[in-house]
């Protein structure tokens, strides 16, 4: 396991730098859209910039491996797509970039893996050119309406808590990962889940219900990618990948009635209770299986006979 | 005449074709009776030893010119075995060896030379995405007819490797860099 003490540190200086960065770039200009969107998008690659560097993860150059090609393409695809939204005038473009990004991740971090090529000689990739295309697309279609869904909650009713829930998978989705036997992806994933969460408290603080799809865009693209690695390079079971992915959606129940007839603020208390506690049963159980499968082969039950139980035998 | 002349350069190139192969035996390595293992220091206190239990590999020994005489082996790191399931999982993902990326080790001689009890064999090992040269001594070559009518003969090297030439987990004093690689292998002629 990596060092705690060192992932500590990441992690607060990830929290530390977005929020000190999302403060400095909205501190002026706190009602405006495109400044929040700024402040969120220079926050989430400060922090996870940062965070990174702190814990000693240096991506490697050609990106051969899943993690590095997060590092090196899908999270500056996702930070340049925000960028980009935020000089597009059309809203529609904007969204059909962040759908590209999003919707190509898992075949960018799955490329010439054992699942898309034939690494051992013909006929060995896992999935076969038929099946492969529709994998693809099931989990693309389920990331961007994941995607969207959250983002209409977010228009629906504006805040910095949809942005925390999604900071609290994040971090929950790096636990579990790093519970399953994948550390570096986990230990990847604390510092934008991190970064997201300082961002989320600045924002709470200044910029109000300002609204902005930039977290929602960075947060859903890094838990979509953490989940792709822990899942198809880890050992990360289909069921609490799947919990995780749709755990943010759990947000959505504060606005079905009865709930929906409370204030801004029970609901945004409620929004990130429920999405704490399906992470958290998700990690506790990833915790559960660790503790009992890490043990080595289990001891006899009976006592080991001793030398005098041999030179007794028979008398 | 020109019949007689035809045949007998017919035959010359026959035999230019088929005389490499009457010098240079080849072989299947015979996973039941071959074996690559390894150790590795944790904390400095201990070696962990494991072994791979899938692997293939096919050799040529010209005895008369060693230098004609090739190595070629496959190792799947899918098959890692150190006794330790959780430990096991761990190593195979992408920490350590990163299987769905890089499902096969493999080692390609480039050069073999005849030295005493052995050969001193030179190639290229494939690790992790990384080639890297490696050298080491193979001792033995007798040879033996077991079950009947199946001719063999059979081989055993040690060497070191460091991970950190391949990348293989990251740098730490808790695991050494230094790997103990022990292959012994017999070959059943083809």
């Amino acid at each position: 396991m990596p060092d705690p003490l060192v992932m500590f540190k990441a992690m607060a200086l990830a929290f530390l730098a977005s929020a000190c960065t999302f403060s400095l770039l909205v501190w002026r200009k706190r009602s405006s859209p495109a400044w929040v969107s700024l402040g969120w998008t220079v926050g989430f690659a400060a922090g996870t910039a940062l965070g990174l560097w702190q814990i000693g993860i240096r991506p490697s150059w050609p990106p051969l491996e899943d993690r590095d090609r997060l590092l090196l393409l899908v999270l500056p695809a996702a930070v340049a797509a925000e960028f980009a939204a935020m000089v597009l005038s059309r809203k529609p473009l904007a969204w059909l970039l962040r759908l590209f990004v999003l919707g190509l991740s898992a075949r960018v971090l799955l490329h010439q893996s054992s699942y898309l090529a034939d690494l051992s000689g013909p006929g060995t990739r896992e999935w076969s050119p038929r099946t492969a295309p529709g994998i693809l697309a099931g989990i693309a279609t389920a990331q961007c309406l994941i995607m969207v869904a959250l983002d209409r909650l977010a228009t629906r009713a504006p805040g910095a808590s949809h942005a925390l829930a999604l900071a609290i998978t994040l971090l929950g989705a790096s636990l579990t990962v790093m519970l399953s036997g994948y550390a570096t992806a986990g230990e990847i994933g604390l510092s934008p889940a991190l970064a997201v969460a300082g961002a989320a408290i600045a924002a709470g603080i200044l910029a109000g219900r300002t609204p902005s799809s930039a977290p929602i865009a960075l947060g859903a693209v890094t838990l979509s990618a953490l989940l792709v690695m822990g899942r198809f390079f880890g050992q990360l079971s289909t069921t609490a990948a799947l919990l995780l992915a749709f755990a943010p959606l759990a947000a959505w129940f504060g606005e079905f009635p009865p709930l929906a007839r409370l204030g801004p603020r029970p609901r945004a208390g409620i929004r990130i209770g429920l999405v704490t506690l399906i992470v958290a049963v998700v990690v506790s159980l990833a915790a559960q299986n660790f503790a009992q499968t890490s043990h080595g082969p289990a001891q006899s039950p009976t006592p080991e006979p001793s030398l005098e139980d041999y030179l007794n035998y028979g008398r | 005449m020109r019949v007689r002349s035809l045949c007998f350069t017919a035959a010359a190139a026959a035999s230019l074709v088929v005389m490499p192969l009457a010098f240079g035996d080849d072989y299947n390595v015979d996973t039941m009776h071959s074996g690559v293992t390894f150790q590795i220091s944790h904390l400095g206190l201990s070696w962990i030893q494991g072994r791979f239990n899938e692997y293939s590999g096919t050799f040529s020994i010209d005895s008369s010119d060693p230098a004609k005489s090739s190595f070629n082996f496959s190792v799947k790191p899918e098959s890692i075995d150190t006794a330790n399931a959780k430990r096991d999982e761990h190593l195979k993902s992408p920490d350590f060896f990163n299987v769905k990326q890089f499902p096969t080790i493999t080692f390609k001689s480039t050069s073999v030379k005849a030295v005493k009890d052995g050969y001193e064999v030179a190639g290229d090992l494939t690790l992790h995405g990384k080639t890297v040269a490696t050298t080491f001594i193979l001792k033995g070559g007798r040879s033996a007819e077991f079950p009947k009518g199946v001719q063999r003969t059979g081989y055993t090297s040690q060497f070191v490797i460091k991970r950190s030439d391949f990348g293989v987990g990251q740098p730490t004093e808790a695991i050494g860099d230094d790997v103990y690689v022990v292959i012994s292998f017999e070959g059943v002629k083809k």
